[in-house]
């Protein structure tokens, strides 16, 4: 349902999405059966396809030409893919958009071998790009993002740390790629650099305002909403921006370290659910989160004029004012 | 020239290689990244041997060493269990040296070998999903599988600089150093590996034990290597002399482990 509303606001995009679906699935192809299945498993889970969108979106402020931004926007997806299937070796989650991971369906090394396949393969289509700077961006956001789950693991279970470390974490685990999109976008269609760099600054904010939202949601949303027991990210060990909020609250300070080291119970953790979403932090995150999205909007305002800075607008709202 | 310039070669590239992917987190958890002297004596074997080789050449080789550190990291993962922070972090080694690689060479805009690097990968992916696939091969093809995953990066790097003529000693010799590695695995570890399972059920192996193989494919291989340094045209006297010496004294060494 979701994801038709997002549809919905690319509405215009549709023709050259379904190139890019069917560049996705060109670009997966194998001799391997083991490597097809997996990578068009994950594939055909499906997918927002936020960072393709916004590549298309950016392009559309220079020489737009599909046969060419489609390598761009292929490429971040992939690297997307890509990182999941690693990420899922890292969580060890057996379902991922509802359907059984790459390491479950196989094993850790089989996912190993696709993720970088994918990874080499989103390379791959990218040096169709024959532009110096493209690809340094996307080689140094790839390292960052690396740099930024280091990082994720090293705060696991840390409670000493502090806002800034989060956002710090949050910018490197999802705001650094959603900008690049943007970036790389405007880069691969000749697009001045005063303007790329008020799309890179756009996906920025953006990235930061989905993030936060993705967080509060897991919290907020239900079990089965979210595929998965709801507080998944604390029991973790991962402390997101609500929690940080409430971390000195007396109440809530005894569920925290029962979450962390692992003794929660169901009860438990259905009273600190309750807890936690009666509290400020819910609102006082979707607060935050509001600044970057009306930092991101006022990125859109500073635009030239064009038929897309709608849909940019729209799509920055609907993601950072989602409700699962 | 003698061994001790070519060891100062390698072990200053590889000094360099180290300095460029260390990052404190993943030394403390996951060691030093993997750089193979075997393998960077066979990229630096054009500049050893005298041919034109600048920043750029060097740069690129650090790249390849960087990417086979990162697939190299990604074998470390255990199949059924990765929930270690270790391991974890081993998972994001392996991508962070592999996102250093196209770091290096987008630094020296060389796409031609960022794109033939990750066809490469590709390939060397596919390769090393082939032992887990049902499918029966026979000795020859699984023999291309293990040469396309030690050899196919570093075949592409002398490919991109016209250094063709080096590609067959360097696939053989690396192939021979990962049947040696191998081996002294096998005998300090008696891992139950992928390869071994492999090969120990090829009908040309009937009656051999998994030693015995990998013996008999390093007599093999060293003997063809020998024979192709000595009838090739294009190494300098004494780079031969330096690398059958080198090789000898390996067997040798071999000999004396077989008949101990």
């Amino acid at each position: 349902m979701e994801k038709m509303k997002l549809k919905f606001l690319y509405a215009d995009l549709q023709s050259d999405i379904k190139v890019i679906e069917r560049e996705l699935e060109t670009a997966l192809d194998s001799s391997s059966h083991y490597l097809k299945d997996a990578s068009l498993h994950l594939l055909k889970a499906g997918g927002k396809r936020i960072r393709p969108v916004f590549v298309l979106l950016a392009a559309k402020f220079g020489r737009y030409d599909i046969h060419q931004i489609k390598n761009v926007a292929v490429a971040l997806e992939l690297v997307h893919m890509a990182s999941l299937v690693h990420d899922d070796v890292i969580d060890d989650s057996e379902l991922r958009r509802g359907r059984p991971t790459v390491k479950s369906q196989w094993n850790n090394r089989v996912a190993m071998y696709t993720g970088d396949f994918i990874f080499a393969k989103a390379i791959e289509n990218i040096t169709k790009i024959e532009n110096q700077k493209a690809h340094e961006i996307l080689s140094k956001t790839m390292v960052e993002i690396c740099i930024g789950e280091i990082i994720q693991i090293e705060d696991k279970m840390y409670l000493e740390q502090n806002i800034r470390d989060y956002f710090r974490r949050i910018k490197r685990k999802t705001a650094l790629l959603i900008s690049s999109s943007c970036y790389l976008g405007a880069i691969a269609a000749g697009v001045d650099e005063k303007v790329a760099s008020h799309l890179k600054r756009f996906g920025y904010y953006v990235g930061m305002s989905y993030q936060i939202i993705d967080d509060v949601l897991d919290l907020t949303a239900s079990d089965k909403q979210l595929g998965k027991p709801a507080g998944s990210d604390l029991m973790q060990g991962n402390i997101t921006l609500p929690v940080l909020l409430v971390k000195e609250n007396a109440d809530m300070r005894p569920f925290i370290n029962q979450a962390l080291n692992g003794t929660m119970k169901e009860d438990e953790r259905q009273a600190f659910l309750k807890k936690i979403r009666q509290s400020d932090a819910i609102e006082e995150s979707y607060r935050i989160s509001n600044l970057y999205l009306q930092k991101a909007l006022r990125e859109v305002e500073a635009l030239p004029s064009n038929s897309v800075k709608k849909s940019l607008k729209d799509i920055a709202i609907y993601m950072g004012k989602r409700k699962f | 020239m003698n061994a001790a310039y070519i060891e100062k070669q390698v072990s200053q590239l590889k000094k360099n290689i180290l300095m460029q992917l260390h990052h404190r987190t993943l030394l403390q958890f996951t060691g030093q990244p993997v750089v193979e002297d075997s393998q960077l004596l066979y990229l630096l074997l054009p500049k050893i041997n005298g041919e034109h080789w600048s920043a750029r050449h060097e740069k690129a080789a650090s790249a390849v060493a960087m990417i086979n550190a990162a697939l190299h990291e990604h074998e470390k993962i255990d199949e059924q269990d990765a929930t270690s922070k270790s391991q974890q972090l081993t998972v994001l080694a392996g991508d962070y040296y592999s996102g250093m690689y196209y770091t290096t060479l987008a630094s020296i805009s060389d796409i031609p070998l960022i794109r033939t690097l990750s066809e490469a990968v590709v390939e060397i992916s596919e390769c090393k999903t082939a032992l887990y696939e049902p499918e029966k091969r026979d000795v020859k093809e699984w023999f291309e599988i293990l040469q396309v995953i030690e050899t196919k990066t570093i075949e592409q790097f002398l490919k991109r600089f016209d250094f063709d003529a080096y590609i067959d000693i360097a696939c053989q010799g690396l192939v021979l150093t990962r049947f040696k590695h191998e081996l002294q695995q096998y005998q300090e570890l008696h891992q139950n590996t992928r390869v071994k399972r492999v090969l120990e059920q090829q009908k040309e192996y009937a009656g051999l034990s998994y030693e015995q193989i990998l013996q008999y494919q390093i007599s093999d291989l060293s003997s063809n290597l020998i024979r192709s340094i000595k009838s090739s045209p294009f190494l300098l006297d004494e780079v031969k002399t330096i690398m059958l010496q080198h090789i000898e004294s390996d067997m040798s060494e071999h000999q004396t482990m077989r008949e101990g």
